[in-house]
């Protein structure tokens, strides 16, 4: 057909190869619009170089907090706000996302990148440069950051490390989570775990922290579908330390039935591990949790599904919030050391007080959530955590780098990367986000550009020269085309 | 097999200048009425990532030089009688317009089933004037 075409038309003249040049204009239009929307090329990228005119698939959220400055290497923005937000609506069917920003900054500067309902291990990529510390400061790397020292010699092994918490007197934390970086080693000598099961149902987002070692072989929970409302509920597993994922699993949608999930652990070194749970929304329980550890702390947040029998837990901040849940017409309430405290109205946060050192909270009959800074534990004698509370009370916690502070530090833990690569206009920091375990609005996805301290010596300037975001997925192949079928359906 | 032959002559005669004007014209109009047209049917799919005013501006240039410089159109062919092949364009034609008007109008309520009809049957019409309501 085609060739007898060729062979009918086979003079092509001027004014035929103009018009199907022109032609042709459209249709490679329609193809990059068609790419951008259902992403068959594989990669997807959305770069912003100028801030005052975003590109079209990128908005500010609440307002554009950022400026634009004129520098000697050109123009450059600033962010005006500690936090700037920006909304990406991207092609559906890609795995992940790599923002990358190009900066040029003071010294003390710092700059977070950080998703919308991002896991912790998915959460942030914190920027410094490499100057920040002077030349008399000595570096070890940890498990989960840096240790830094002033005017003395690196810490070789875990009894220099002890003795460094014990001799010096001005120790501080920037950012991160201390416990989950120092060697096991430091810990009780001997710790004795116990097999643990978690009975209540749990819904919503999960984090719980338990010390594990290499006794510790799998961890087995059940997942169940509310079915509640419409939608597909999947679940995201993680166990992680030091801000890095150890195993993970992710969990289809079970409509309905009981699904047995047993994650087999790699071999871990003893230490405090974190345990998330991350469902796609509230419509599904998970329960019987089990595994081999210790030391078990659930942290911030529980969302108890009903419970057909009293629920009982532990806390030590003598203030904590709690909220009913449903009310299906009976009286909501949960015991306090004894006293009862009843809920005045369902979905409405109350502050709860005690006095004492340890709360016993009872929860006759669930659907209750409870917050709490101090988390919640399922045990009140926690004898690694209290000894590891002695050793670091003379820690002072600072929320952001302040050069002021650090000059009368001895001893510093930070476990904010430094920039990683160097380039002729400034520093690159790059983070990929797992899409999957992002909260998304459609095809949008909500990124933020931390700064925090900005008109501070501590944040001194922050000038950003381009960001980009790069979608990615697997090169084609053939389940792509089911995978596809599936994206259209959501549309 | 006859050999493809390219006979480029440059620059164009001022013939096919406005021909190349009113083709332009042409695929400007219909790019930017399509891609309007799936815009509306869902949106954002094509203005989260390209600005389809680049086609009506093109359409607007474009169909203001061909005005004032028409394509140079041949002399009358003979009278040519609708084929059934246009009729089924026609129709075709009037029941998307039905399908797009009954879709964007569908939340006022009942008056959409007076409305999409009747914006068919104007369709039809014009169809049908435009072949035989010539100039004599």
């Amino acid at each position: 057909m085609a060739m007898s075409f060729l062979m009918k038309k086979s003079r092509f003249s001027t004014l035929l190869v103009v018009k199907i040049i022109l032609a042709a204009v459209p249709v490679f239009v329609l193809l990059f619009i068609l790419n951008q929307n259902f992403a068959f090329t594989g990669v997807h990228r959305v770069t912003i170089t100028s801030f005052t005119d975003l590109p079209r698939s990128v908005e500010y959220v609440g307002g554009a907090e950022i400026g634009v400055v004129s520098t000697p290497e050109g123009m450059r923005a600033r962010p005006y706000s500690d936090q700037v937000k920006f909304a990406v609506t991207l092609p559906r069917g890609f795995d992940t996302l790599t923002m990358t920003a190009e900066v040029d900054a003071d010294p003390f500067a710092t700059l977070i990148l950080d998703a919308k309902a991002a896991p912790a291990n998915n959460q942030a990529a914190a920027f410094r440069l490499p100057t920040a510390f002077g030349a008399d400061w000595r570096s070890t790397t940890l498990d989960g950051g840096r240790l830094l020292l002033r005017d003395h010699e690196n810490i070789q092994n875990a009894d220099a490390f002890w003795s460094a918490f014990q001799t010096f007197r001005r120790v501080y934390t920037i950012g991160g989570d201390l416990s989950s970086a120092i060697p096991s080693s430091l810990y009780a000598k001997s710790v004795q775990l116990n097999d643990i099961r978690l009975a209540a149902d749990y819904r919503g987002n999960l984090a719980m922290s338990a010390y594990l070692d290499n006794g510790t072989k799998e961890i087995r929970f059940t997942k169940k579908d509310l079915n509640f409302t419409s939608g597909a509920d999947t679940l995201h597993f993680s166990l992680e330390r030091g801000g890095k994922v150890v195993a993970e699993q992710n969990v289809e949608d079970g409509t309905g039935e009981n699904q047995e999930i047993t994650v087999v652990l790699p071999e871990i070194a003893g230490g405090f591990y974190i345990l998330r749970f991350t469902p796609n929304n509230e419509d599904s329980i998970v329960r019987n949790i089990q595994f081999r550890g210790t030391e078990l702390l659930i942290q911030n947040r529980i969302f108890f599904g009903q419970a057909s029998s009293t629920i009982r837990l532990y806390t030590t901040c003598q203030t904590f919030s709690a909220e009913a849940v449903h009310d299906v017409g009976m009286e909501s309430s949960l015991t306090v050391n004894g006293k009862k405290v009843i809920f005045k109205a369902v979905k409405k946060t109350q502050e709860v007080h005690f006095t004492g050192k340890v709360g016993t909270i009872d929860i006759p009959r669930g659907d209750v959530s409870l917050t709490s800074a101090c988390g919640f534990l399922l045990k009140p004698e926690q004898p690694i955590r209290t000894a590891f509370d002695a050793l670091t009370k003379r820690i002072v916690p600072l929320p952001e780098f302040s050069s002021a502070a650090l000059k009368k530090a001895d001893l510093v833990f930070d476990d904010t990367p430094l920039a990683q690569t160097k380039t002729e206009s400034g520093f690159v920091i790059e983070k990929t986000f797992d899409l999957h375990t992002l909260s998304a609005k459609g095809k949008t996805f909500t990124f933020s550009l931390e700064s925090p301290g900005l008109t501070t010596r501590s944040g001194a300037y922050l000038h950003i020269k381009k960001i980009t975001f790069t979608a990615k997925r697997p090169a084609f192949s053939f389940s792509d085309i089911g995978r596809a079928f599936r994206a259209l359906s959501k549309r | 097999m006859n050999k493809i032959t390219f006979s480029i002559t440059w620059p164009l005669s001022g013939k096919d200048v406005r021909t190349l004007l009113s083709f332009a014209f042409q695929v400007s109009l219909v790019s930017f009425l399509s891609f309007y047209l799936l815009e509306s049917l869902r949106a954002g799919i094509i203005t989260h990532y390209f600005n389809i005013n680049i086609f009506l501006w093109a359409a607007i240039v474009t169909g203001v030089l061909s005005t004032l410089w028409p394509m140079v159109v041949p002399q009358a062919k003979e009278e040519k009688k609708p084929s059934w092949k246009d009729y089924v364009w026609m129709v075709l034609l009037a029941l998307a317009t039905v399908a797009l008007v009954w879709y964007k109008t569908s939340s006022i309520g009942w008056l959409v089933a007076v409305i999409a009809p009747l914006s068919g049957l104007i369709v039809l019409g014009l169809s049908l004037l435009v072949y035989f309501d010539k100039d004599e």
